[in-house]
């Protein structure tokens, strides 16, 4: 259950989705790949089950190489975020499918997908038919059907882009729970970060075609690396290295509650904005006459243009980069 | 990201199974309908074996042809715009408001779709034929041939644009409102012009229809009001002039080739989706809203039911004048009155049977063309799907005629009743691929790869979700086959044989004959046909998915 890609390459008609890429997932790890529409990650993941075909390159899983083998036959499941339920088979069917497949018989089959449903706990659905489902039992009866016939690995493509924000959260501990407790190795495909941080044990960005960064998410908060990396992470609040410590060069990323605002503060700055935000007020402060800025927490609503007096704890502040990228 | 380029959206069947799918029905039409087309080509050209323009000149010269041929496009203009007129505002009515009724009526106004133009003939013969029941007797002038076109036609234009017009988002009209627009503004500036298309496509097939008119026209009209379509009718089974006939059929075909191109242009447009609108429009709130249901509905009512209504009155009225069931009975003891004649009970088995077997041949092959038109390329399948609309454009008599002139060879068909059935099968072919192809297309790509993910082969997966998810489609595309087998008339009319007589065959003999014994009978079955018919628009309209689109 590990899978590897070495110089793995993909085009779409002229563009190219995916440049020489290498990755490898190991047996039971969860793994994200976090990246903006666009930046090829559908494409490597379509591209693992086989749906779309590559230029060069080879996919490995298990050991054995999987490059020139048709989708039906890679032992690979697929999650897709419209979930693509067959809209005429009922739950039990839908999830039956992958075991009908491989020969399993019916009765069989009602016994295995009665478990699965109890596993996504949607016991009593068998019968419905998906349009009957609410969003969010779709998307359970989606990631049972892909688990039914027991894939090496899981792939995963936004699975809860289609759901309300509300719902995703709880989706996303469910899932993950699911995911371990059938001991799969999965992987997941996002843009949104807090749901790439709390899915996997390591992660990947990705961008253009090309994974700029791959490690556990601490590993890569405390060093993203690349100004691009930072932000995609969340890291916004950058400002230059040498405003902190005199002769570094690159990008610093403060965390806010690094920064101290009292009357006495070292660094002096303009407030540009100010907004309520998770029960504080948060400034927007330019400094070095407006060329940086930074974002702090503030005791009270702060007018624009008046002056406000900071610290930044400099050992809390994260190294982003040597240089701007 | 780009569809296309995937290795599961092509053709589930690899590359000579699609080459086999493209095959068959191209040989299938290939050896019914352009080789019949060619062969009346090359004789109305080369009548004695060589190029010979005198023919040609004498059909273009002669002063009664080229009459026939200015009436057959001036009843076409005029029938169009007048169905325009009327199919409009209830396109409008249907589209925006929600009312009792309003699915029963939107079937209702499939039903003279579907009805032979036999049928619709006699029901105009019933209330404003020699023997009608409003004692005005209109035949042979061009307002009844204009009446029941629109008739006929009134349903394409209300399906045809009121679906596309149920699809734009009253968010865009309410917008110009709210920019200042005056209802009337908004409607002109709005949309009118996002309706353009729908109204040109729909236009053309009414044009067509009205065009190649055959069956209605040879009922109610005469001599002087007469189309193209009777004329080839005529000069071929009355005059026995093949060659005024297939230079006739040539004309036709031109005409009918200009059409279908323009149709075809707009009908792609009509394909590009505009803001997707699913909620179920509102009742009519203000005064002028619920008076303007009212008058669309009982005018609609008016002219879709009077004449049918008129049709299943008349046929309880017995020869003796008394009200009875005397029709019905003759239709299985009509006093026989010379050697030929088959009992009309007969005609009915005929058309049972040639229907089922039409029905099968048309959904084989228009199964497999969907399929292939669905898994081609695109630049391939739009002319493979012109290729296939074809017979829909060509008339039945083109039809019929072109059997007669080319199924000598190899083997000589053309005394063979299974050529009923085949011509039955081309003419419903085009409407199964309608039904069964947009729906075979737009079965998600997604589903497919699904299914390769979770194990199964491409054609397994065509097989249990494709075929699965367009089987009503086909169901729909059946029973249109059959409907359209019951009631074919113009090219049943050149191939049928004097001992085996459809339906539509029979009523047409029975209407020729003297007497009202035999139109009471013929009234009598047109109104059997219109049950069968009216039973296969229900079982259309009860399979169709509510969104899925009209004709």
């Amino acid at each position: 259950m590990s899978l590897r890609i070495d110089h793995l390459s993909v085009t779409y008609g002229t563009t190219q989705a995916i440049y020489d890429l290498a990755l490898g997932v190991e047996n039971g790890e969860r793994f994200a790949i976090m990246g903006s529409s666009g930046s090829g990650k559908s494409s490597l993941l379509r591209s693992i089950a086989g749906l779309i075909p590559i230029d060069s390159g080879s996919i490995t899983i298990d050991g054995s190489d999987m490059t020139a083998t048709p989708a039906h036959r890679r032992p690979v499941g697929l999650m897709f975020q419209d979930y693509a339920l067959f809209p005429h088979m009922t739950v039990a069917e839908n999830i039956g499918y992958g075991l009908r497949m491989e020969g399993m018989p019916s009765k069989a089959r009602d016994i295995r997908s009665r478990e699965l449903l109890s596993l996504v706990g949607l016991d009593g659905f068998a019968g419905r038919k998906p349009s009957t489902l609410s969003g969010g039992e779709q998307q359970r009866v989606a990631l049972a059907r892909t688990l039914a016939p027991e894939p090496s690995m899981v792939l995963l493509d936004e699975p809860l882009g289609s759901l309300d924000i509300s719902l995703r959260e709880s989706l996303l501990a469910e899932t993950r729970e699911i995911l371990d407790s059938v001991k799969a190795t999965s992987m997941y495909v996002t843009h949104d970060r807090g749901e790439a941080f709390s899915f996997c044990d390591r992660m990947a960005i990705m961008h253009q075609g090309r994974l700029l960064r791959v490690g556990t998410p601490d590993e890569i908060w405390r060093e993203p690396r690349s100004e691009f990396v930072a932000r995609a992470i969340g890291q916004t609040n950058l400002i230059p290295m040498d405003f902190i410590s005199h002769g570094e060069s690159g990008l610093g990323f403060v965390p806010r509650d690094a920064i101290r605002v009292h009357r006495h503060g070292r660094h002096t700055g303009t407030v540009v904005a100010s907004r309520f935000e998770d029960g504080a007020h948060v400034a927007t402060v330019g400094f070095r006459n407006d060329t940086e800025e930074l974002e702090m927490a503030i005791a009270s609503k702060a007018d624009p243009g008046s002056q406000l007096d900071f610290d930044i704890d400099a050992d809390r502040v994260i190294h982003v980069s040597a240089d701007k990228v | 990201m780009d569809r296309n380029r995937t290795l599961i959206a092509r053709s589930p069947f690899g590359r000579f199974g699609t080459a086999a799918i493209v095959a068959v029905p191209t040989l299938f039409l290939g050896y019914f309908f352009v080789y019949p087309v060619v062969a009346i080509t090359a004789r109305g050209l080369t009548p004695e074996g060589v190029f010979t323009p005198s023919v040609f000149i004498d059909v273009v010269s002669s002063a009664s042809l080229q009459g026939v041929a200015a009436f057959t496009l001036w009843q076409a203009v005029l029938s169009t715009l007048l169905t325009l007129l009327m199919g409009l505002p209830a396109a409008w009515v249907f589209a925006r408001f929600s009312f009792p009724g309003r699915r029963l009526l939107r079937a209702a106004t499939l039903v003279p779709f579907v009805l032979p133009t036999l049928v619709v003939g006699t029901a105009f013969l019933t209330l404003v034929g020699p023997k009608g029941v409003s004692g005005v007797d209109l035949t042979g002038t061009l307002s009844i041939i204009l009446i029941a076109h629109v008739f006929y036609n009134y349903a394409i234009v209300v399906r045809g644009v009121g679906a596309y017009w149920e699809r734009i988002d009253p968010a865009l009209e309410d917008a110009a409102r709210s920019l200042g627009a005056s209802r009337w503004r908004t409607f002109t500036t709005v949309t009118l012009p996002l309706l353009r298309p729908a109204i040109a496509s729909t236009s053309a097939l009414v044009f067509l229809f009205s065009f190649t008119s055959f069956g209605v026209v040879l009922l109610l009209g005469d001599i002087s009001h007469s189309t193209i379509e009777v004329e080839i009718w005529r000069q071929t089974t009355a005059y026995l002039r093949l060659d005024i006939a297939s230079t006739l059929a040539v004309l036709q075909l031109i005409g009918v080739g200009a059409i279908l191109a323009m149709y075809g242009h707009y009908q792609r447009r009509t394909a590009i989706q505009i803001a997707h609108n699913t909620k179920p429009p509102p009742r009519p709130t203000t005064a002028s809203d619920r008076l303007a249901v009212g008058v669309v509905l009982s005018g609609t009512a008016l002219l879709l039911g009077l004449p049918l209504i008129v049709l299943v009155g008349r046929s309880f009225i017995d020869p003796d004048s008394s009200i009875g069931l005397a029709n019905y009975a003759n239709l299985l003891s009509l006093p026989n009155q010379s050697a030929a004649f088959v009992q009309p009970s007969e005609a009915i088995l005929n058309s049972l049977g040639f229907a089922v077997v039409a029905t099968a041949v048309a959904v084989l092959i228009g199964v497999l063309a969907s399929a292939a038109l669905s898994y081609s390329r695109r630049r391939v399948a739009r002319s493979f799907d012109l290729f296939v609309m074809l017979p829909l454009g060509t008339s039945a008599v083109t039809i019929g005629f072109g059997f007669l002139v080319a199924l000598g060879w190899p083997i000589d068909l053309r005394t063979s009743l299974v050529l009923i059935p085949i011509a039955h099968a081309l003419v419903a072919i085009p409407f199964v691929v309608r039904t069964a192809s947009p729906s075979m297309g737009s079965v998600q790509h997604h589903l497919r790869e699904a299914a390769a993910t979770l194990g199964a082969r491409p054609t397994v997966a065509w097989w249990t979700i494709d075929l699965r998810l367009v089987a009503r489609s086909i169901l729909v595309g059946a029973a249109f086959a059959f409907a359209i087998s019951m009631g074919e008339f113009g090219a049943t009319s050149f191939i049928t044989r004097p001992d085996s007589p459809t339906i539509p065959i029979a009523i047409f003999r029975l209407l020729g004959r003297p007497g009202s014994s035999p139109f009471g009978a013929a009234v009598a079955m047109s109104v059997l046909l219109m049950g069968i018919t009216g039973i296969a628009v229900f079982v259309i309209d009860s399979l169709r998915a509510p969104q899925a689109g009209d004709l």
